[in-house]
């Protein structure tokens, strides 16, 4: 079992809702996986890396070069759930309610 | 700012700078980018974050990184890590951003500045590490219910470059920008155009009493984007946590939004609302090696620094500090007017070529953006003139016709007659004695007073020299012969 | 000559010698899709274009043209691969009605070998699970019986192909998803070496792990279909490039065959247990030599397979937020409902669950003890991989500790339904490659026991060594010829359509 409020504020940081229901359900399930992945502390991982890329090779880096476009802009924009003027449409962002960009 | 404030309080500054690298495609997908062009129209899957899609690292976005690292002199990370940030924003296609963490590229370094009243400082840096940027949110008119979204600048290679807290008012840290651009400039990897975004700033302020080693709380302040509001906002910024701390306060860490048109601060964020950017370590990109033989290569590519080359005109070639500020300034010119010192023979007539560049040339280059004159043509002109076979006069003319496009002050200057310099074994007395004795009313008045008849026998002895000999000694020596 | 009991290897002969027309086979298992696929539900969408893209391969085959090696032969496509032509869903609402503007590499690299794309496969929603009972659209049964689950996450690929509705099929393995189906369905299922196959298209689970890889029939199919797959891609920077690791010919004489000791231990199926210990003792009368070996960090496997594969699911499963494309939940008044809504009216339970384990696992404060503590421990186990072929060609086991289960019997329990994984998460770990081989049946005994059940062995090799496993799998299929010849048969399916 984890807390109910442990619960919920993974699921704001995911953007999930959830029913109550689901909640209560995500107690019991998170509790028991998580008290099995608990094993894992008594491993002596002393001094080892951790594996990030499990084949130790370099990055392949691509050349500076443009590629031409197999699907005209328009068409991304046609697909999206509202778009208009050129852009993607979203629900009004409130400045200093959100986070801000990079 | 009240200068009040500064007695009683040591401002702590530190920036991150976001500058966009501009190389033909993106960081991670072959799409170009341009400032300003129609929305949503420089995307592929890959700037959208569609399902399947996988970064691929542009080569040249690397190589002007390590350019700026090795530039500003860091530690480059041979081995180096992306990872991704997390955060939900309609700007951020994938709910990420792929930057780096905790092993980025480049450690350390630092950056030389200059102050307006020629104080040197020099900022040391925390790290320089490699990004995407986002794409832009736009805002309808206040009454709309949706805002927009523009990818065209999403994924574009950005340098995130973070100074440590060692800046300590806003001029240093306006100085810090201009010098930091004129890096990025001179490297030839980022416009620095601040208004248009590609060189983007946010500042962490705190202040602390003054005399007291442990920091303040600081404040991060977003969305300056220009050279005025980074000192605007800094200066309102220290103004704002020392009235804080005088009614006994404590200033609240927070981001904070800068609105120029208002000239004041809103709380984007405090702390208690921070997010929680869950980093880990991008699995889709394995380590980024950058070998010593392409740091190497890159290094030889790698051009001189514009605060080092004002030092170096100024020792090497005695120019003033201001001269060597314009070649700076002008960075195409510096190469030039070294290649001019080396047509003309080495540097003995540097400063003399200086004096004609930065006279003579300097405004048909701000019109044009050219150089009008070769480097070999300016070196043989002031070549002629030192070399006594060319009046400084004649030569002014010969360089109109070498800025009309012409070649070979040499030929130009024999073809017109004007080589070789009249006044030496008396030649020229010889001259002004004849012109006496074929003047003797003119010699009389003067003789009497009329002093401005020197002008016409100075005039008709420039006459028959044809402009080879010194206006000035001429003049002095009929003066001593009228007498 | 019935074109859905060939071989695909016989079946790309036959059409490239013209003995068959690409439009007959597809014609032959389009008939066996509609009468079968109803009951199994294992494929998603049929491609509409597959007859004429068949007949336009007839056409280039007539001008003189060499089709390439999978002349004519239908393939179907997991889901969670994408393509222009059809839609790809994930088995998820989330994406349902979206369509790809692009094809994935493995999808090009299919069409330019002359292969018939036959349509996409049901899955576990986002390849998450191992019973295919959580997607979307409906559970896909085990066509063995159909009582029982093919396995998953490919279980519609698994179905199709164990049904002869296609005589190949793409799965993706990320912790088993292609070899447990294949050990459910009485198939030859690869998951390769991590970087061996483009992921570019493949809709990324948990990208330090995915691997695309073929389920067939045969271990000829197996390699044919792999050969086409394998191969450098400049859109996926996890691809190998050939310098950074050649494939390896497979080794000559006689296997070392090292028997992982942990994967037959506590946990395993006395029925499984027998049928792999009877394999082994044919190998090994067979002349090969059986190296006893250990791996003592696999038991960790699951742990640190669900902390890892479940982070990067939820960061992975950041970009549906009903932004740019597919769903979006209708009504929300600002940001955040728009988000939460969408992901949370669009995905499954299963789904959510893994994005909160994940999103729990990176979160502040816990990112050492769990995340980086697993990737540390999964260091232990590529060691321990690594030097364990210091002894052997290849290591053996069980690929799952059970024989298929019924459908719904683990659908309360997830931690039991993940530890069906226990033994394959290990190759994705260590990024080895790895191939489930149909080993035998369970004994069908008495009227209402049910019928016999397929069980799989699997084989792992070193990086870069496929053609040790095939080698293996040829080799096993000589010593077995009466599980290779053994096909479902076509009346259960039959049964609950009508």
């Amino acid at each position: 079992m984890i807390e109910r409020e442990t619960v919920l504020k993974i699921a704001r940081l995911a953007r999930l809702e959830l029913s109550a229901q689901e909640v209560e359900a995500m107690q019991g399930q998170l509790g028991r996986i998580l008290s099995y992945v608990e094993m894992i502390q008594g491993v002596d991982t002393e001094g080892v890396e951790p594996t990030a890329h499990v084949l130790d090779v370099n990055l392949t880096l691509r050349p500076d070069v443009p590629a031409e476009t197999e699907v005209p802009p328009a068409a991304y924009l046609k697909a999206a759930p509202d778009s208009g003027y050129g852009f993607f449409k979203v629900p009004r962002i409130v400045e200093g309610g959100e986070h801000g960009s990079v | 700012m009240n200068p009040a404030v500064l007695d009683r309080y040591e401002p702590v500054i530190g920036l991150e700078v976001h500058a966009q690298l501009s190389t033909a495609t993106k960081m991670f997908t072959a799409v170009p980018y341009r400032f300003g062009v129609e929305p949503n129209t420089l995307v592929d899957p890959v700037v959208l974050g569609l399902p399947g899609v996988l970064p691929v690292v542009n080569r040249e976005a690397v190589a002007f990184a390590v350019k700026l690292a090795l530039a500003v002199g860091g530690r480059i990370r041979h081995r180096s890590r992306f990872a991704r940030k997390h955060y939900f924003y309609p700007d951020l296609p994938k709910g990420y951003q792929i930057s780096q963490y905790d092993e980025p590229y480049c450690e350390g370094g630092a950056v030389d500045l200059e102050l307006a009243d020629g104080q040197r400082r020099r900022v040391t840096l925390t790290r320089i590490h490699l990004e995407e940027d986002s794409g832009k949110n736009m805002h309808a008119d206040a009454g709309a219910n949706f805002s927009l979204v523009d990818f065209n600048r999403a994924g574009v290679p950005l340098v995130e470059i973070v100074s440590e807290p060692v800046i300590a008012s806003a001029a240093e840290a306006v100085g810090y920008l201009r010098a930091l651009r004129q890096i990025l400039r001179t490297l030839g990897i980022c416009d620095g155009n601040l208004e248009e975004g590609s060189m983007r700033c946010d500042a962490n302020v705190s202040i602390r009493p003054r005399g007291a080693s442990k920091l303040g709380t600081r404040t991060e302040m977003k969305n300056l984007n220009s050279f005025k509001a980074v000192s605007d906002a800094i200066e309102y910024e220290i103004e704002r946590q020392a009235g804080v701390l005088d009614a006994g306060g404590a200033v609240v860490q927070a981001t904070l939004l800068w609105d120029p048109a208002l000239g004041q601060t809103k709380v984007l964020r405090t702390k208690e609302e921070a997010e929680d950017y869950r980093y880990f370590p991008e699995p889709d990109l394995p380590p980024l090696e950058i070998p010593q033989a392409w740091i190497d290569e890159l290094a030889a590519q790698t051009p001189e620094l514009p605060l080092a080359l004002k030092d170096r005109l100024v020792a090497q070639y005695q120019l003033t500090p201001y001269d060597a500020e314009i070649f700076m300034n002008n960075l195409e010119l510096a190469p030039y007017f070294e290649r001019c010192v080396a047509q003309a023979g080495g540097p003995a007539l540097g400063k003399k070529l200086a004096n004609w560049i930065l006279t003579e040339l300097l405004g048909a280059f701000r019109d044009t953006g050219k150089i009008p004159v070769a480097a070999e043509d300016l070196a043989a002109l002031v070549v002629l003139v030192e070399g006594g076979e060319l009046t400084g006069r004649n030569a002014k003319d010969v360089f109109a016709r070498l800025l009309a496009g012409e070649r070979d002050p040499r030929a130009l200057a024999a073809a017109a007659g004007l080589l070789g310099s009249v006044g030496a074994d008396g030649e020229l007395e010889a001259m002004c004695r004849e012109l006496m004795d074929a003047n003797p009313a003119q010699v009389e008045k003067y003789r009497k007073g009329k002093i401005n008849v020197l002008g016409f026998f100075v005039g008709e002895v420039m006459k028959r020299t044809r402009g080879k000999a010194d206006a000035a000694a001429v003049t002095a020596l009929l003066k001593e012969l009228l007498a | 000559m019935d074109p859905c009991s060939l071989t695909a290897v016989a079946l790309a002969r036959a059409v490239k010698a013209r003995e068959l027309t690409a439009v007959a086979v597809w014609e032959a298992f389009e008939a066996r899709i509609r009468r079968f696929n109803p009951t199994l539900n294992a494929f998603l969408h049929v491609n509409p274009r597959a007859a004429a893209e068949a007949a336009a391969l007839d056409a280039r085959i007539a001008a003189g043209e060499d089709p390439g090696p999978l002349a004519g032969v239908p393939v179907a496509v997991k889901d969670n691969i994408v393509t222009c032509q059809m839609p790809t869903t994930c088995a998820s609402r989330i994406l349902e009605g979206w369509v790809s503007p692009y094809d994935a590499t493995v999808v090009k690299k299919l069409r330019a070998a002359g292969a018939v794309i036959a349509g996409k496969t049901n899955l576990d929603e986002f390849a998450m699970g191992g019973s295919n009972e959580n997607s979307a659209f409906g559970p896909v049964r085990n066509p063995w019986d159909l009582r029982q689950v093919p396995g998953g996450s490919s279980g519609g690929s698994a179905a199709a192909v164990a049904a002869r509705l296609v005589p190949l099929a793409l799965g993706s393995d990320t912790g088993g998803s292609v070899r447990q189906p294949a050990s459910f369905c009485h198939l030859h299922g690869l998951k390769p070496t991590y970087g061996r196959v483009s992921r570019h298209g493949l809709v990324a689970f948990a990208s330090s792990l995915d691997q695309i890889g073929p389920l067939a029939r045969t271990a000829d199919d197996a390699a044919l279909l792999f050969s086409v797959l394998a191969g450098h891609d400049p859109h996926d920077a996890t691809s190998l490039r050939p310098d950074q690791l050649a494939p390896a010919p497979a080794p000559e004489g006689p296997l070392r065959v090292g028997v992982v000791r942990e994967f037959l231990a506590e946990g395993l199926d006395p029925r499984v247990r027998g049928i792999i210990d009877a394999a082994l003792a044919n190998w090994k009368a067979a002349g090969a030599t059986l190296v006893d070996v250990s791996l003592p960090s696999a038991r960790y496997g699951i742990a640190i397979y669900y902390l890892l594969a479940t982070s990067e699911a939820s960061s992975n499963l950041s970009r549906y937020d009903g932004v740019r494309y597919a769903m979006r939940a209708v009504g929300a008044r600002n940001l955040e409902e728009l988000y939460s809504r969408t992901r949370g009216q669009g995905f499954g339970p299963e789904v959510k669950r893994r994005i909160l384990l994940g999103t729990y696992a990176l979160s502040a404060g816990y990112y050492d003890a769990y995340y980086r503590k697993a990737q540390q421990v999964r260091t232990l186990i590529r060691r321990e991989v690594s030097a364990a072929f210091e002894a052997c060609d290849v290591l053996a086991g069980p690929t799952v500790p059970t024989p298929p289960f019924g459908l719904g019997a683990l659908l309360g329990d997830p931690l039991s339904m993940y530890l069906s994984d226990m033994y394959a998460v290990v190759a994705n770990l260590a990024g080895v490659p790895a191939l489930s081989v149909p080993a035998g049946f369970t004994a069908a005994d008495g009227v209402d026991a049910p019928p016999a059940l397929p069980v799989g062995l699997q084989v792992m090799a070193r990086p870069g060594h496929e053609e040790t496993l095939f080698a293996f799998a040829r080799r096993h299929e000589a010593l077995f010829p009466e599980l290779a010849g053994r096909v479902a048969p076509d009346a259960l399916s039959e049964e609950v359509a009508r």
